[in-house]
């Protein structure tokens, strides 16, 4: 060890070390020794202070790129619902897996016991794999060590990939990707997205600035074996999740439509069709299906693909004519027996007749009768009036491929000017034909078709809503109601009777066009495009049908089979709960029903209705509440008791109700086969009900007799009240609490 | 003197008591904030396997919906009650619509 002077011992200070002493270091040395120690100190202090304050920002800056790793977080792109809420495509998270087989090794799950085996990697993969369902080449290539990189074609669940977290050489990916509930026909105008947020096509497409979202930023902390670590020092930046986009479609009548079109296709054997559903109240797009080669086609095709739609335009010109004074709906016009030569050609008439009002123009689409018409028209009026419907334009939907369809300014060749008349020489899509319906529909507005009915942004905020936009007028609200007389009659005994429903009206034209064939001149051989527009009900329309179907088989007119298959979708939209109809409305309008004659009493039966009259005899019922004057369901008949005063004798019991009869008279009680013959439907008492539970109700009364109507009214009674005297066969209401 | 050496002594006892006393203060400092530290990364470590389950739920929960969804779908129904129940779609005619009188203005 050595010593050091102590710099107060003079005694030893510059002497050599003493002999048998411990040795003395040199001064000087010492100096040195102490100068160098102070010079690395000091050259260690420099390098710290250089290292804290002069570089601490280049420092620092390193320091958490190595700790500190920063993301980008994609965010969930929006929903897009239909227009009653149901979620028609939203994003969900699924795993991409993919395996470096050459580093799949033996490893120890985490949390495992300390002495624990390691697992096998290999093995743990390729149950996994097993478990999946993945396909055996798929395995082996995972399997196989030579090969750097497998990535399995699938995504899956984070659930059903969770065995493989933590196993080396196997990466497991968060990808968001859409999920699609939308039935098949709406897939086209919805579009897809490729990888995590890039549109293609559709409503994906055209609204992706508001379906996207904004990228947010993730930090987490970093620590030695790779692990991350969130802190609340590091402030990421949530994303924010894309808007949700209402569309206007109805899932439940987008699936009638499909299902209605795809019925109608099969049945007719027609090559594909095309079905668009509007609102006349507000331009709304409810429903919109296309099938091709009789399967459901991912190109939007009633806005994608133009066509001669044939007699489905004849309304527009004639109704121009009538609002220009050129022509009105009683005028007799000659229409030739049926067969007429103009500009060279031949036209004829399916249903021909020397004379035609222009009603009967309409109800029997007489093409001699629109074209002498369309003549009293010039090229260019007649060309305004298709052009203000909307024909040869856009529509103005959001969907990229849209055709507005042909329609060619004049001068025209002579044949034109008849042949659009009757829905030749031009072309529009089932949607353009729709739009213009609508017009006739509403009153003369031509409304701007819409497809999103609201967005709402992530707060739930609405940034858009859908507002009736009227585009113009193009004819006159009496012209309009003109005009739906006209094709009411076109369904109720004209060329679309298929189309007519037993309790609604129903308005509409059929067309029936000759089609081009692919890639030849002219028009082929059997190969036609049955049309029919049609309006639903016809008083006060809450639809707009066009249902186009290509190529029947046999029956090729658009009344017989287009008309058929609007007949399937309104009656299966009247069935369905959520078809967006305004159902007081509907009853306002509905027709009475048609009913059978009630059948005969067996003696047994008639024994069972006397009992039961006798069983709940008025008398002991509590009395009825005064009925006040209200109104009926729209569709029930008011029929009278029959001969009360004779009825009296028979039924005694009777008697205080009687007083009650003639209040009744305003009250809905049907008296459904008022033509039958009295000696069949003998007059006879309505039983009371007075403590039964509805079923039971009904039962008694239909042993009785009686046709049952139920109307849930809050109170419990039957109208007319009980002992009321009304012929067998009648309808009584039965008033019901639910 | 020897009271002095005494009070010397404990002097140079007390000197070494505070001493001591400052390195188990330190040392229980440095032991709480390393105990803070574990805590919170392991509380972290939960977050995050927290934040990973609610977002498999979540993905299983859309797939479910979806599930729901389709099984709902009137074409579903519709047609399974046709082909099992024989059922069919009511038409026009066996349907009635009733106004409801007491809200008929």
């Amino acid at each position: 060890m050595t010593a050091y002077s102590s710099p107060s011992d003079d005694s030893h200070a510059g002497t050599p070390a003493m002999p048998g002493g411990r040795a003395l270091v040199n001064r000087t040395r010492a100096i040195v020794v102490h100068a160098s120690l102070v010079v690395v100190a000091l050259a260690i202090l420099a390098k710290a202070v250089k290292l804290q304050l002069v570089d601490s920002r280049f420092w620092a800056n390193a320091a958490v790129e190595q700790q500190v790793r920063e993301r980008s977080v994609t965010p969930p792109r929006g929903a897009i619902l239909d227009a009653s809420g149901n979620v028609l495509v939203e994003s969900r998270e699924l795993m991409q897996v993919t395996f470096s087989p050459n580093n799949i090794k033996p490893f120890r799950k985490r949390g495992a016991k300390r002495g624990s085996p390691p697992l096998s990697g290999r093995r743990v993969v390729r149950d996994g794999l097993k478990s999946l369902g993945v396909h055996d080449t798929i395995i082996r290539r995972v399997m196989d060590s030579t090969r750097k990189w497998v990535e399995l074609p699938k995504l899956y669940a984070p659930r059903e990939v969770e065995r493989f977290s933590g196993v080396p050489g196997v990466t497991l990916k968060r990808l968001l990707k859409r999920t699609v509930s939308a039935p098949l026909g709406i897939a086209g105008i919805l579009g897809t997205v490729r990888d995590e947020n890039t549109p293609i096509g559709g409503i994906e497409l055209e609204l992706d600035a508001v379906l996207r979202g904004v990228d947010g930023r993730s930090a987490r902390l970093r620590d030695g074996r790779g692990g991350e670590l969130e802190t609340p020092a590091l402030a990421g930046l949530d994303a924010r999740p894309g808007h949700t986009v209402s569309l206007t479609i109805i899932k439940s009548l987008q699936e009638i439509a499909e299902r209605g079109l795809m019925n109608g296709v099969s049945e007719t054997g027609a090559s594909g069709g095309d079905v668009v559903i509007m609102d006349p109240r507000d331009g709304a797009v409810l429903a919109l299906a296309g099938v091709r080669n009789r399967k459901p086609s991912f190109t939007v095709t009633p806005l994608a693909e133009a066509y001669e739609p044939g007699s489905v335009m004849k309304p527009f010109v004639v109704s121009r004519a009538m609002d220009l004074q050129r022509a009105t709906p009683d005028e007799m016009i000659n229409t030739e027996g049926g067969k007429f030569r103009i500009a060279g050609r031949d036209v004829v008439d399916e249903h021909k007749a020397p004379f035609m009002s222009l009603r009967n123009v309409m109800r029997w689409s007489s093409n001699i009768g629109a074209i002498k018409v369309a003549m009293r028209l010039s090229e260019r009026e007649e060309y305004e009036a298709l052009r203000d419907f909307g024909f040869g334009t856009y529509s103005g939907l959001p969907y990229p491929a849209e055709s507005r369809g042909r329609l060619e300014a004049p001068k025209w060749h002579p044949q034109v000017q008849s042949s659009m008349a009757m829905g030749y020489g031009m072309m529009a899509t089932p949607l353009q034909i729709a739009a213009a319906y609508v017009s006739i529909a509403n009153g003369g507005e031509l409304l701007q078709p819409a497809l999103i009915r609201e967005i709402r942004d992530p707060d739930g905020r609405v940034v858009f809503a859908h507002s009736r936009t009227v585009l113009r007028r193009v004819m006159e609200p009496g012209t309009a109601a003109t005009m739906r007389v006209m094709l009411e009659s076109v369904v109720d005994s004209g060329t679309a009777v298929a189309a007519d429903l037993a309790t609604y009206d129903v308005a509409g034209k059929s067309g029936t066009a000759r089609r081009k064939a692919e890639g030849q001149k002219g028009y082929g051989r059997l190969l036609y495009n049955s049309t029919f527009a049609g309006m639903f009900p016809a008083q006060a329309p809450q639809y707009v049908l066009v249902v186009r179907l290509v190529d029947p088989q046999g029956k090729i007119f658009g009344g017989t089979v287009a008309g058929g298959v609007v007949n399937t979708i309104l009656q299966d939209a009247l069935a369905t709960r959520d078809a967006s109809f305004d159902r007081r409305a509907l009853a306002a309008v509905a027709k009475p029903l048609p009913t059978k004659p009630a059948k005969p009493l067996s003696p047994k039966a008639m024994l069972a209705a006397a009992r039961d009259t006798a069983r709940f005899d008025s008398l002991r019922a509590p009395a009825p509440p005064p009925a006040p004057a209200v109104v009926a369901p729209s569709r029930v008949i008011v029929a009278l008791p029959l001969r009360a005063s004779s009825a009296r004798d028979d039924a005694p019991a009777a008697g205080r109700s009687n007083a009650l009869t003639d209040k009744r008279r305003a009250i809905a009680v049907t008296a459904t086969d008022a033509r039958g013959d009295s000696n069949r439907h003998e007059p006879r008492a309505v039983p009371s009900v007075y403590g039964l539970n509805v079923r039971e109700a009904v039962r008694a009364l239909q042993m009785s007799g009686f046709n049952v109507s139920i109307a849930y009214t809050g109170t419990a009674r039957t109208r007319p009240a009980a002992g009321t005297m009304l012929r067998g066969g009648a309808t009584v209401v039965l008033e019901a609490s639910r | 003197m020897a009271t002095a050496a005494r009070s010397r002594k404990k002097t140079r006892l007390r000197g070494r008591s505070l001493v001591a006393l400052g390195l188990l203060v330190f040392v229980a400092v440095a032991a709480l904030v390393v105990w803070r530290r574990s805590v919170g990364v392991s509380t972290a470590n939960q977050m995050v396997a927290m934040q990973t389950e609610k977002r498999t739920l979540q993905s299983e929960r859309v797939a479910l919906e979806r599930d729901i969804r389709e099984a709902q779908s009137r074409l579903r129904v519709v047609t399974e009650a046709e082909r099992r129940l024989g059922l069919h779609v009511a038409p026009d005619s066996q349907s009635r619509i009733i106004a409801d009188p007491a809200r008929t203005p």
